[in-house]
This record gives C-alpha cells, sequence and structure tokens, in this order.
C-alpha cells in the first residue's frame, strides 16, 4: 500500500575542523535531505553562515570545463582513491599541461578551418570567374585602378547609393542568400577611401593567391588540392584529440571526481550554521536509516547526533518520500506532476494507479490494441527505463481485460463471440454500441463512486491534521458528502419511481447540510476554538452564497464530467467500425493494409486522447476534492557528477 | 476590434519556445572568440537559419551584431503577417519605434558631426518604413531634419526645438519629445481599439516601462551630474503607472545615490526589487531586470496578440542585447562571470 515515508529530524553539531568529513559522508550516505540552518537559528547573528567565501575548488573544475567544451568529453564519476592525497598544485598543473597540448591542437585546426574557408571562397571566385575568361595575372599588372575581390553582405550592398559621390564601381558574379560574390574597381588614388567604406560594410576580401594566373582550370585544379588537404588536417586534429583524452580520461575522470566531490561539499557549507568554532547541521533522515546514518560518524569524536520526530520543529516541513508497492510506483510520476503530499497528508499513489488503471482500460477496451500497447510499454521500460512504459504495460493490460468482455479485437466486434457461446456466457460480450444508455449511465455512476471516494479521503486528510472545517463542514467534509449522497439517492429513488424527496428527507439532508456548508468557516472556527471575526455581514452573506452556489454547480459538473468514459468506450467502437468500413469497401489486396493502419492510427490518436483526459479527470475532479500538493519532495544530498557546468 | 488572434498568440509562444536558455548563455559566456559565439548560435540555436549562409570563420563583429538586431525585425514581420494583422495601427508601433530611434540617432549624430549613422541603418525596414533610410543617413544638420521630415508627423514635434545658427539641438528635449509623442500615439491606438481588459495589461506593461525608465534616469541624473529638481523633471517622460507623481517627486528630491535607494526602496518598484531578491543598490540593472520579469509574465499570461507581441519584441530585444553584451564582454576578455552578471534571462 502506498504511504508517506516517515522522517526524522537530525540535529549534526561538531568542531568546524571536523566539518568537511562531515559533509562528505552526508554527501555519500545518499539518505540525508539538508536544510538550511538558519532556519532554526534564524539570522540572530549569534550564527554565522561560514561559507561566504569563493569555492576553492571551482578554478578547479572551470580548467575541467574547458577541457570538456573545447573537446566534447562528457567527464565520468570515478573512484579517486589514488589520487586524494595528490596536491591541487600538482593537479593543476597535471590539467593545465593537458588544456595546452589541446589549445596547440585546436590552434592547427583552426588555421586549417580559416585555409580551408579561404580557399573555398577563393573556389568559388575562381569559379565564378571562369565564364568571365579573364587572364588574372593582368588584374595584378594593372597600374591606375585597384581591383578588391570578396563578397558583400545584401544587407551592405544596398547601402551602397549612398555612397554614390565616390568613385568606385562593384560588379557582381553571384548571389546567394546572404551575399553578393564580386569585386570592386576603383582609381588607385582613391583606394585608401573606398577600402575604408568596404571595410564598413563587412567587405570580405579574397586574396587570390599568387598561383591564380594563367588558365582558371589550373587554379582550380591547385585550389581543390588545397580544399582537400586542409580538410585533411582537421580531421587530423579531431583524431589527435580524441587520441589524447583517451589516453588521459582516466586520470582526468580522477581528478574531475575528486573536484567535483570536494566543490559541492564546499557548497553545502552555505547550509550549515557556524558559532565560534563550532558547526551545526540540520536536515531529515528516513526513520528507517536512521540507526544506520547515526552509526556513520561514529569515528569523528567531537560530533553528536540528535534524532527527533520529523515535526518537532514546526519552522522546517519535513519532505516527503513516497512508499509505494511495485504496481502503483510509476504513477507517483503523475502524483508528483501535481505537487506532492504534505507530511500529515495521504499518499494517493495506489488510488491513482488504480483509477487510472481502469479508467483508461474501459476507454480504451480492445483486446488486440490493449496487448500491443502492453508489448510497446514493456519494451520502453526495459530499453529506456521509463516510467510511462511502465505505466503503459499496466493500462495495456486493463485495455486488454476489458477488450475481452467488450467483445473487441483489433476493432472487430464479433470475434469472441463463438468463444462465449461456447462458454455459454450469455451477458458477454457486453456490446457497448447497441446499449449506449447503460454505457452513459454506467460511466456516471463511476463517477460517482470516485468521487464519493475522494470526498472520503478528504474528510480523512482533514481529521488528520485536525482541520475540522474542511472534515466536516466543507463541501467535501461530511456535510458535503451527507448532501450529495442524499441528493443521489433521492434521483436513484426517482428513476426507480420512488420519491424519497419527502419534506423531512429535503430538510434535513438537503437543506441542513447546505446550511452548515454556508456557514462552515464560523462552525470550524467554533470547533476549535477560535475567534472568528467578519468586517462585513453583507460582504460574508453575499461571497458565501456564491461560494455555495459553486459548491452545487461543482456537483454537477464534476459528476457528469464522467460521462466522457461512456463516450470513449462509444468512440473506441465507432472510429473501429469506420476503419473496417472503409477496409470492407477497398480492393481485397489493400483490405489488411488499411486494417493495420487504421489500428495503429486508432491506437496513436486514441491512446494519447484517452490518456490525457484520464489524467485530466484524476486532476481535475479527484485530486482537486482532497489533495493539496504543497509538500516538499526529499532530496538527498548528492555529489552530481552528470554536471559539468559549476561555475 | 477582435484583439484575441489565437493563431498569432499561438505562433508567438511557437517561437519563443525555441529562444535561448540558460544552458545556451552559459555555453556562449564561455566561447573564447567571436567566431565561436557565431558558431554555437548557428549549430545549436534557432538562429540557425539566419546563419546559415555566414562564415562563421570570419564573420565581423558588427555584421554579427546587426544580423541579430534584423532577425528581430524579421521576427515581427513574420508575426504580423501571419493573421495578416500588419495593417491595424497598433502593429505599426514597432516601426514608428524604429523611426524615432533612427531621428534621435540622426540628431546624436548631426551634434558630434559624425557621418558613421549609416553603420547602424536599419535599411532592413525598406518599404515597411515612411523614410528613405539611406538619404535620411546623408543628413548633417537640423535645418536638412525639418526639411527632411517636413511631411511627416515628427516635423511639427521638433519644429519648435530647432536650435539657433551656431548651437547644438538640446538633445534630452528632443528624446523626452519624441518618446512623448511615441508614448501618446501608442496609448490613444490601444483606448481606442481594444477592451478595457487588454488596455489594462497593455498599459500596465507600457506605464511600467515608463516608469522604470524614469527611474534610471533620474537615479543617473542625482548620481552623475548632481542636476536640480526642475532640470531633473525635464528629463522625465510625463507619464505615471505605479510610480505616483508624489513617489516621483519623493525620489527626484533625493539628496544623494543613497538617499534616493532608500527613498525609492519604499515604492513598489523599490519593494518589487527586494521581494524578487535584486540588488537594489544596483538599481539600473535591477530596474532592467524588472522591466524583463514584467514582459516575460505578461507573455505567459497573455492570450492576446497585441499584448502578447508588445511582450514577446521586448524580450527578443533582450535575448538580442544579452547577445550582444557577450560578444562585446568576449572580445574586451572580460571574465565570464562579469558577464554573467550583465545580462537578463
Amino acid at each position: 500500500m502506498s504511504s508517506i515515508e516517515r522522517m526524522d529530524l537530525v540535529n549534526i553539531a561538531g568542531l568546524t575542523k571536523d566539518l568537511d568529513a562531515v559533509l562528505l559522508k552526508l554527501s555519500e550516505c545518499g539518505c540525508f535531505h539538508m536544510e538550511s540552518a538558519t532556519k532554526i537559528t534564524g539570522k540572530s547573528g549569534t550564527f554565522n553562515n561560514p561559507s561566504r567565501e569563493e569555492n576553492p575548488y571551482a578554478g578547479m573544475l572551470k580548467l575541467l570545463n574547458d577541457i570538456s567544451a573545447q573537446t566534447g568529453y562528457k567527464f565520468k564519476s570515478a573512484g579517486y582513491n589514488e589520487i586524494k592525497d595528490k596536491s591541487i598544485d600538482r593537479l593543476r598543473n597535471y590539467i593545465k599541461g593537458i588544456r595546452e597540448k589541446i589549445e596547440d591542437i585546436k590552434k592547427r585546426q583552426k588555421t586549417a578551418a580559416e585555409n580551408l574557408s579561404m580557399h573555398q571562397q577563393t573556389l568559388y571566385q575562381v569559379e565564378h570567374l571562369q565564364g568571365l575568361n579573364i587572364d588574372f595575372q593582368r588584374f595584378f599588372t594593372l597600374q591606375h585602378i585597384k581591383i578588391r575581390f570578396g563578397r558583400l553582405p545584401i544587407y551592405s550592398f544596398n547601402k551602397l547609393p549612398y555612397y554614390d559621390d565616390k568613385v568606385f564601381y562593384f560588379l557582381y558574379f553571384s548571389e546567394d542568400q546572404e551575399y553578393y560574390w564580386g569585386m570592386y574597381f576603383t582609381p588607385v588614388t582613391d583606394s585608401e577611401d573606398i577600402d575604408e567604406i568596404f571595410d564598413s560594410l563587412y567587405f570580405e576580401r579574397i586574396r587570390l593567391p599568387d598561383f591564380v594566373r594563367g588558365t582558371s582550370q589550373d587554379a582550380l585544379d591547385e585550389l581543390s588540392a588545397f580544399v582537400e588537404n586542409d580538410k585533411l588536417e582537421i580531421e587530423n586534429c579531431k583524431k589527435e584529440i580524441e587520441e589524447l583524452m583517451e589516453k588521459e580520461s582516466r586520470n582526468l575522470n580522477m581528478i574531475f571526481s575528486r573536484m567535483k566531490s570536494q566543490h559541492d561539499n564546499f557548497d553545502l557549507r552555505n547550509k550549515a550554521a557556524i558559532v565560534n568554532n563550532k558547526f551545526y547541521i540540520v536536515g531529515f533522515v528516513p526513520h528507517n536509516n536512521a540507526e544506520e546514518f547515526e552509526k556513520l560518524f561514529a569515528d569523528i569524536e567531537s560530533v553528536s547526533i540528535v534524532l527527533s520526530p520529523a515535526e518537532q520543529d514546526d519552522k522546517i516541513a519535513p519532505p516527503i518520500k513516497l512508499k509505494n508497492n511495485k504496481f502503483a510506483e510509476p504513477f507517483s510520476m503523475f502524483v508528483e506532476m501535481y505537487g506532492l503530499p504534505s507530511y500529515n497528508g495521504i499518499n494517493p499513489t495506489t488510488f491513482v494507479a488504480i483509477s487510472y488503471t481502469l479508467l483508461f482500460g474501459i476507454m480504451f477496451a480492445d483486446l488486440g490494441q490493449g496487448l500491443v500497447v502492453a508489448l510497446i510499454g514493456f519494451l520502453i521500460w526495459k530499453l529506456k527505463k521509463n516510467n510511462l512504459g511502465a505505466i503503459l504495460t499496466r493500462v495495456g493490460i486493463s485495455s486488454a481485460f476489458f477488450g475481452l468482455l467488450f467483445g473487441s479485437v483489433f476493432g472487430f466486434e464479433e470475434l469472441l463471440d463463438p468463444m462465449y457461446e461456447k462458454l455459454g456466457i450469455s451477458f458477454l460480450p457486453f456490446k457497448a454500441m447497441s446499449s449506449t444508455n447503460i454505457v452513459l449511465i454506467g460511466a456516471i455512476a463511476i463517477g460517482i463512486l470516485l468521487i464519493l471516494v475522494s470526498i472520503l479521503l478528504n474528510i480523512i486528510v482533514g481529521f488528520k491534521n485536525k482541520d475540522f472545517e474542511r472534515a466536516v463542514f466543507s463541501n467535501n467534509g461530511i456535510f458535503g458528502l451527507i448532501f450529495f449522497g442524499s441528493l443521489l439517492a433521492g434521483i436513484v429513488g426517482i428513476a426507480l419511481k420512488k420519491n424519497l424527496f419527502t419534506p423531512v428527507y429535503i430538510i434535513c439532508l438537503l437543506v441542513l447540510p447546505l446550511l452548515v456548508m454556508f456557514f462552515r468557516e464560523p462552525l470550524g472556527h467554533l470547533f476549535t476554538h477560535k475567534k472568528f471575526h467578519v468586517d462585513s455581514v453583507g460582504d460574508f452573506i453575499a461571497s458565501n452564497f456564491f461560494e455555495v452556489f459553486e459548491f452545487l454547480l461543482g456537483y454537477a459538473t464534476n459528476t457528469l464530467s464522467f460521462v466522457r468514459i461512456g463516450g470513449f468506450v462509444l468512440s473506441h467502437a465507432g472510429m473501429m467500425s469506420v476503419v473496417l468500413a472503409l477496409s470492407e469497401s477497398a480492393a481485397a489486396g489493400a483490405s489488411p493494409i488499411i486494417i493495420v493502419l487504421g489500428n495503429i492510427f486508432v491506437m496513436g490518436m486514441e491512446g494519447l486522447i484517452v490518456g490525457i483526459q484520464v489524467l485530466r479527470l484524476e486532476f481535475y475532479e479527484i485530486f482537486s476534492r482532497f489533495y493539496d500538493g504543497e509538500g516538499k519532495a526529499f532530496k538527498p544530498v548528492k555529489i552530481n557528477y552528470d554536471s559539468n557546468n559549476n561555475e | 476590434m477582435k484583439a484575441n488572434h489565437n493563431a498569432t498568440v499561438a505562433k508567438i509562444m511557437a517561437i519563443y519556445g525555441k529562444s535561448l536558455r540558460a544552458e545556451d548563455y552559459q555555453s556562449l559566456i564561455n566561447q573564447r572568440s567571436v567566431s565561436e559565439v557565431a558558431e554555437y548560435l548557428k549549430k545549436n540555436t534557432y538562429y540557425s537559419e539566419l546563419l546559415a549562409p555566414i562564415d562563421t570563420n570570419t564573420i565581423h563583429r558588427g555584421m554579427l551584431e546587426n544580423l541579430l538586431r534584423r532577425s528581430v525585425f524579421e521576427k515581427y514581420i513574420k508575426i504580423i503577417s501571419f493573421e495578416q494583422i500588419g495593417t491595424h495601427e497598433f502593429y505599426n508601433y514597432r516601426i514608428l519605434k524604429t523611426e524615432i530611434d533612427e531621428i534621435l540617432s540622426c540628431i546624436r549624430h548631426i551634434n558630434a558631426k559624425s557621418d558613421e549613422q549609416i553603420a547602424t541603418t536599419p535599411i532592413y525596414l525598406g518599404n515597411y518604413a515612411s523614410i528613405n533610410f539611406i538619404e535620411f543617413a546623408k543628413i548633417r544638420s537640423f535645418d536638412e531634419l525639418l526639411e527632411f521630415l517636413r511631411k511627416t508627423p515628427y516635423y511639427s514635434e521638433l519644429l519648435e526645438l530647432k536650435p539657433k545658427e551656431g548651437e547644438k539641438a538640446d538633445y534630452n528635449a528632443c528624446e523626452i519629445k519624441m518618446r512623448t509623442y511615441y508614448i501618446n500615439r501608442l496609448f490613444t491606438s490601444i483606448k481606442k481599439n481594444f477592451s478595457k481588459n487588454l488596455q489594462d495589461s497593455l498599459m500596465f506593461l507600457l506605464l511600467t516601462d515608463i516608469d522604470l525608465i524614469n527611474v534610471i534616469n533620474s537615479y543617473r541624473l542625482i548620481t552623475y551630474f548632481n542636476e536640480s529638481e526642475d532640470d531633473i523633471k525635464k528629463n522625465m517622460l510625463p507619464f505615471h503607472g505605479r510610480l505616483t507623481e508624489q513617489k516621483q517627486y519623493e525620489i527626484i528630491t533625493s539628496n544623494d545615490a543613497e538617499d534616493f535607494i532608500k527613498r525609492f526602496s519604499k515604492t513598489y518598484y523599490g519593494r518589487q526589487m527586494l521581494d524578487n531578491g535584486y540588488n537594489i543598490n544596483d538599481i539600473e540593472q535591477s530596474a532592467m531586470r524588472l522591466r524583463y520579469r514584467y514582459a516575460k509574465l505578461a507573455l505567459k499570461k497573455s492570450t492576446q496578440a497585441p499584448l502578447s507581441i508588445y511582450a514577446f519584441l521586448y524580450l527578443m530585444d533582450n535575448e538580442v542585447q544579452n547577445l550582444i553584451k557577450i560578444i562585446e564582454g568576449i572580445r574586451y576578455e572580460l571574465d565570464p562571470k562579469k558577464i554573467e552578471a550583465l545580462i537578463f534571462i
């Protein structure tokens, strides 16, 4: 059964010289949720926060991050006993040495990339010049005209009219999305001025190398060879880096793990408090781990640990760790999505698991499709360890079960009829399409049942928290239950031709509960002996009148909201009948294809919609009645080796 | 008029969903050159399409910055074209703002006797603008500027601020005049066209912007120029949001920076800064941070196109400003921590 794990409040005190050793143990034990000690000590000044100083390991991690950023290598956690006594300076020098090697290779790679870019652009330029049939040598021998090759951003090209009083001519050979490729001519006397203008327009000059002379074909061949060489050099550089990292990865991972651990532990100091030469740490451990936890610090003499019940200090709320059975475990994802329960609340995971599985099964009832969904879910779970996979397995089996009851297999509604005939079960399979009223009434009945259970859960939570207004007088309390139950009983009575709505019934079971709900706040205060104060009686009446009116609307809309369960039962059968009708009207060969594609389509679309709709019912119609979702998660302190960015 | 334009709102959210995240900024800050920044943007972000034809190895800083600025305008055009809402006068505000920015830039260049306005002229506005920016960049005097603007509504605004022969124009007065004109146009358009609710949301965002701009300006004038109350007043935009006239009076009559912060901390915005944990002593950065926060909240909650567009473009401008700060920071080899402190995420 699902519950909330009991916690113990832990107070740890000791001498500051042992603080780092204690923090290391805390982050290694994996069961300690740390709180800021100042929450308890306050900011009175008696206690100081010890760590306003800069983290001394941040610099080392930055060096490692640099290496990671430059090489794309992700560091992994590794045991670092071998290097635990090595001085930080020695390790720093080692890392710097590697970084220098990487930087050297990177420099070569950058030069090669720049050359490649230049050669490719020149190639591109020369390719365009080919059509002009120009002898390149002539460009370089002109005495009065300067010629510059390159590319001009289109954005800048549009600014050229601004310079219409200047002496130059820009000729472009081609254009792409962002540039005009070409050359500009200008008299030698004006060239300095014009070069400046083109610089300001981000003209990227391409210097035609000396060899670009003679025929353009020779130049093209030469340039292509350069391009190949540049590419080879870039590849070589990449390989060298890979080899270097492979060779050094063991040492680097050890250093990274040590630095990361020391860095994160140092950060934890922020949550401790210090007075004189003593430190003080506060947090929580699960009650089951408490004994073992206490033993961890036996070898540190100055440290004393006091364990007390989780709720002893009302300044800090205990964190929440849900305890679920195997069936319900994956559904904790949905509960956490909404918010965790408070420490005194209830863990609704099992309730969600059962209701979600049942509702999904009913709304997506198909033996064949259900088994396929279960299989897909199983594969997702096995391969990706994703909770959604585990949920799909459960709801898929439920769909298959209800599919068996409804006699639906991949949309074939008559396939199981002979089986039931053979077994002599006359009331099965249940044909949804021919019993629409039963389906819709059944859906509402399920909804009513779920709402009643939700109200009961709210009453339990209310009493647990000694919140009588919530448990007794609210719309989801005892009087709400009486009103809702009596109203439903009366309506069922009318349907069965037995009128329960006598004046006594109406006054005692309907009007009285409504009045109690109207006065729920003063009554709640009366129960807890607290004084109730209203600023204005008029406001009180008006606001409570509308709130009670909203409660009434809520009962009706929440209940009717469950009609969608029936709606989806019918829509599944309807959609599959369309698929089958299409397959029948298609050519014989296409028929199986249509059935397969139709099933895939219905499974994908309807499966998704049903999944969302059931979640909606859980969150809006059920959770809203009893669940606060205000708890904070239990997060044990640990070193996060996955995140490289600590700076 | 119909203002919700759900498809436009959805489109905005779709584009905004691709905007840079904290981890992108973290990676960008750790790059070592403008080329690497451009390469990162090209490979890992939604700027890849913009930078696809660009060779990041050789890109010039100024060109990258221009491209980024242009990208905001392209997003604006993409959004208003989506449901063809661009013809409505409100959505034109972006063009109006850009034109006014250019006119003010022109006055600065005239005063500085500089002919470099062409370098940053947003000619990508093309036919969307009522000004020919190429001809506009050739203006060298206030008289030429007035002549150029004669047939536009800006003319009458600037006419009375024409400087005497041989004197420079009073730039601050021009700025207040032009910004006031812009805000009035915007307010009129909002009040004329939109529902009460939408009016309130838009006005809240706009007036917050104005209040915080006034706070920054008055803080600078008191701290760095020790200006008198009357002079400060002349440099304030004549509108009030939650910084009422009384509150504004209280802060502009501060004796010095310390007194200013003390008085400001008692205003709505001062309390907001403190509640959000911003450093109120760094009032300029915190005010910008607050503006960014309000725009982000507005976009998140908005279901109506005018508010979404306004907030979205503000956030996009901020994103480009962040990138420019990173580019400049890397260029001047600023410590990554310092760059990080300058950007708003």
